[in-house]
């Protein structure tokens, strides 16, 4: 309602607005006010019941102790230890030597779920629903200082209560990881559905978050607006090799994890994007806490539209593969480009032909000026994609076309 | 009203289902009328929503283009010939006059050149060269207009969400206050848009699409590095009074009126302590007891203010002071006194070259030196033997007057050098001691 309320001001600039300043605010209001209660009927509450997960036994004891925690942890290339099948295929997917961040596991309380069919389809967040990721190597012994991370988590059922009352179990239908999508279904009919809104928002238009308080149950709204569309939304810490999707709506709207899965509106009260699961202080370790920060993630309605008849139909869909070069980089000593620190045996960059010390300044349409540029240009790409590279050897310039492959599990990068 | 009007409707159409069918006529007759109204209400809304939507869309327009990415942080073209402001720290880890990669929406990959660096104001200045046709720029507003309320947009790279992008992340909120006194950001806009780190740099534009601030700081709890609600950007008109001596490249000073004691505890207008003999504050008249009220034209309401008005300016600035000297001999009148502001301590490239002692000067002016109030553990200064309490008159044989002094005489020593200076004790007794000085780019 700050936003709201301050848009008053705007009454300076909106000169062909004929309405005084009150009624600008007021007019606002009342719009958002009906966008929230057009949402509510369709925005129900979720319990997901989980039980503790216990982590893989420990190997035995190392000869050495654990490093210290302040210690990057060590993950040399091709040192990586054989892949254990992971119990989550909805879950995040996280790299060996990775302990699963804490604020990928779900804290206590309720979820919630969009009615997108009156005859009982709902839409949330995967990451709601989603048994907790497991690492694929046990993490490292925490510090003595560190509160005890809390152990992964399995779904064992899913409870929906309707805004009437009712209580019912749901199951999952479809899931889409890539999007962040799962589609439930309940033994309901004639409940209210959102309807999705035609075309997808705009940068800067006002967006309300609406979702429903715990307890109460009444419904619960932040505002705030579009900030950026076409985002790679991560769906694991880039460094360690996350893949991304480029299709998010980044929201400045408050997004926690109570309102993960809630319905983003228009001020006309249609649906423009699903809430998606709070993931943006991703890249900053001192801010892996999970508050909000005005840096949330959304599904936009394009994407639910193309997808939603899928998931119904009972699609999973698959994870999409991490494109693979096979390579490790460092910083090129002429301060341009990409080095080849390590080109990993059998990969698709051996397979190519790059060699150690190749330093790449063009991948596809993007020019190298550092790794992070090639990282971007690899993820981006798709499996089975080729990618053309500009290299320098030596004194040569190349061109090499690499056929990205898919990251082969345990393996970063 | 639509909650309401749904309600009424399904009410009466329970009931109507139990009435004659004419009943129900009327009843479905009646809730059209009635949802018709409630229409035309909602259209005139929306109308207005769109326009405030409209309003955001045409500011971002204008400024969008103009936003870059620098060194992971943000900043903003202000001028078609490639002019790029940004934070300080953003580039603090540039050599002056070296190159940096800049990436803008398009995406786009330009370079620019680190052209001038004010370190205090946290303000840096970039050159795009090597293009030939204008560049997207977004002019420097007018940050003096601003007024708690105002809707402005914040443009940046939070979390380095752009990527190869180039599309800024876009926050909407308001000026929560203008005239902070934050430190260095001596007369910061607060706002409440969401800026969080990698927002450092990028601007803070109006419904004009003008930059009227530079995001720079956020307001933190528990170190926990995400948006509080509060973040602070220093204002275009301070970026607007630096611009020339950025430009000229080099040392950029910060003004100050040498010789100016203010008494930090005075509520109304900023009332001078002390005026130091033969100092600037002297020949330009004032006197211990003064209440500033104006200066630079703008209206002074506490101490705090006045040393926020003085650090939006350069070093040579000339300028003018509203005073009122009632209690001094005065009539009550407002008087103007006129000085050019002197120096305030050197400029330092980077920090890690700056000399470093490890006390911290306390706000209470004492006369003939500067009281610490704190001596930080471990550092040359407590390894020298010098206490909280102390007052420190001398360092490295030049006396010591006001805090801003501390500074400026450091900013002449090199780390790793052994130097002198002499404390009064809160006994009274005056101790000579000798310190190895550090290097403050190790804190």
């Amino acid at each position: 309602m700050r936003l709201a309320a301050a848009l008053v001001a705007l009454l300076a600039v909106t000169a062909s607005a004929k309405a005084g300043e009150d009624d600008v605010s007021a007019a606002i209001e009342r719009q958002l006010r009906r966008a929230i209660a057009r949402a509510a009927p369709s925005v129900v509450r979720l319990e997901v019941t989980r039980v503790p997960v216990p982590e893989a036994p420990l190997p035995p004891a190392p000869a050495t102790p654990a490093p210290p925690p302040e210690a990057p942890v060590p993950n040399p290339e091709g040192k990586a230890p054989a892949p254990r099948p992971r119990p989550s295929p909805g879950g995040p997917r996280f790299p060996d030597g990775a302990t699963p961040p804490e604020y990928f596991r779900r804290p206590p309380g309720p979820a919630v779920a969009v009615v997108v069919d009156p005859e009982g389809g709902l839409v949330t967040s995967l990451w709601n629903v989603s048994d907790d990721p497991v690492p694929e190597v046990p993490s490292p012994a925490p510090s003595p200082a560190a509160p005890p991370a809390p152990a992964p988590t399995a779904v064992t059922g899913i409870q929906v209560l309707l805004p009437d009352g009712r209580s019912l179990p749901a199951r999952v239908v479809g899931t889409d990881p890539n999007d962040d999508l799962a589609y439930l279904k309940i033994e309901a009919v004639g409940l209210v559905a959102l309807p999705l809104a035609a075309q997808d928002p705009r940068v800067g238009d006002l967006v309300a978050v609406v979702s429903r308080a715990p307890g109460t149950g009444t419904p619960a709204a932040t505002l705030g607006n579009v900030s950026a569309s076409g985002r790679l939304r991560q769906t694991a810490p880039l460094e360690e090799g996350g893949a991304r999707s480029g299709t998010a709506l980044q929201l400045s709207a408050r997004l926690n994890y109570g309102n993960s899965g809630g319905a983003v509106v228009n001020l006309r009260g249609e649906l423009v994007g699903l809430a998606g699961h709070v993931t943006h202080v991703a890249t900053d370790p001192d801010a892996r806490k999970g508050q909000s920060s005005g840096v949330g993630f959304a599904t936009p309605a394009s994407r639910l539209r193309v997808l939603l008849p899928r998931l119904r139909a009972g699609e999973s869909i698959p994870r999409r593969a991490t494109p693979y070069l096979g390579v490790r980089m460092g910083p090129a000593p002429s301060g341009e480009g990409a080095a080849l620190v390590e080109v990993v045996g059998g990969s698709p960059a051996e397979k190519a032909g790059l060699r150690r010390d190749d330093v790449v300044l063009v991948a596809g349409e993007t020019r190298v000026e550092s790794s992070l540029d090639l990282r971007w240009a690899i993820q981006q790409g798709d499996v089975g994609e080729s990618l053309r590279l500009v290299v320098i050897r030596g004194e040569e310039r190349l061109e090499v076309t690499v056929t990205l492959g898919a990251r082969p599990d345990g393996r970063r990068r | 009203m639509t909650p309401d009007v749904c309600g009424f409707a399904f009410a009466a159409c329970r009931w109507g289902q139990r009435q004659t069918t004419n009943a129900k006529r009327l009843t479905i007759l009646f809730f059209l009328l009635f949802a018709c109204v409630a229409r035309a209400d909602e259209a005139d809304d929306l109308r207005v929503v769109a326009e405030v939507e409209r309003a955001i869309g045409a500011s971002l327009a204008k400024a969008r283009p103009a936003f870059c990415v620098v060194e992971g942080g943000s900043g903003v073209v202000i001028t078609p010939d490639g002019w790029l402001v940004t934070n300080h720290h953003v580039v603090a880890r540039v050599k002056m006059d070296a190159r940096v990669r800049v990436l803008m929406p398009g995406p786009r990959r330009l370079s620019a050149r680190l052209v001038g660096s004010d370190r205090t104001g946290d303000i840096a200045l970039l050159k795009i060269e090597g293009e030939k046709e204008p560049l997207p720029f977004a002019p420097l507003g007018d940050s003096e207009r601003l007024r708690a309320g105002e809707v402005v947009i914040a443009l940046g790279n939070p979390f380095s969400y752009v990527g190869t992008s180039g599309e800024p992340t876009v926050t909407v909120g308001i000026v929560s206050a203008t005239h902070r006194y934050e430190g260095g950001y001596s007369d910061a806009i607060q706002t409440d848009a969401p800026v969080n780190p990698g927002n450092s740099g990028g601007p803070l534009v109006n419904l004009a699409g003008e930059v009227v601030g530079v995001n720079g700081r956020v307001a933190v709890r528990f170190g926990n590095r995400v948006n509080t609600g509060v973040g602070y950007a220093i204002p275009a008109n301070q970026v607007r009074n630096f611009l020339p001596a950025l430009q000229k490249g080099g040392p950029v000073l910060h003004g100050v009126v040498e010789g100016l004691g203010l008494d930090p505890a005075a509520w109304e207008g900023a009332r001078v302590a002390k005026v130091a003999p033969g100092s600037t504050a002297e020949r330009a008249g004032f006197r211990a007891g003064d209440v500033v009220v104006g200066a630079a034209g703008l209206a002074i309401g506490t101490s705090s203010r006045l040393a926020g008005v003085i650090g939006t300016f350069p070093a040579g600035t000339a300028m003018e002071f509203a005073i009122r000297r009632a209690e001094t001999g005065g009539d009550g009148a407002v008087e103007t006194l006129r000085c050019v502001l002197d120096p305030a301590g050197q400029p330092r490239a980077a920090p890690a070259n700056d000399a470093w002692l490890g006390v911290v000067p306390a706000d209470e002016p004492v006369e003939g030196g500067v009281k610490l109030a704190e001596v930080r553990p471990g550092s040359p200064a407590a390894a020298g033997g010098v206490r909280a309490g102390d007052v420190l008159t001398l360092l490295d044989g030049k006396e010591l007057r006001v805090p801003e002094d501390l500074a400026r005489i450091l900013a002449d020593l090199k780390p790793g050098t052994e130097t002198t200076l002499r404390v009064r004790r809160e006994s009274g007794d005056e101790e000579d001691l000798t310190v190895r000085l550090a290097a403050r780019g190790a804190r």
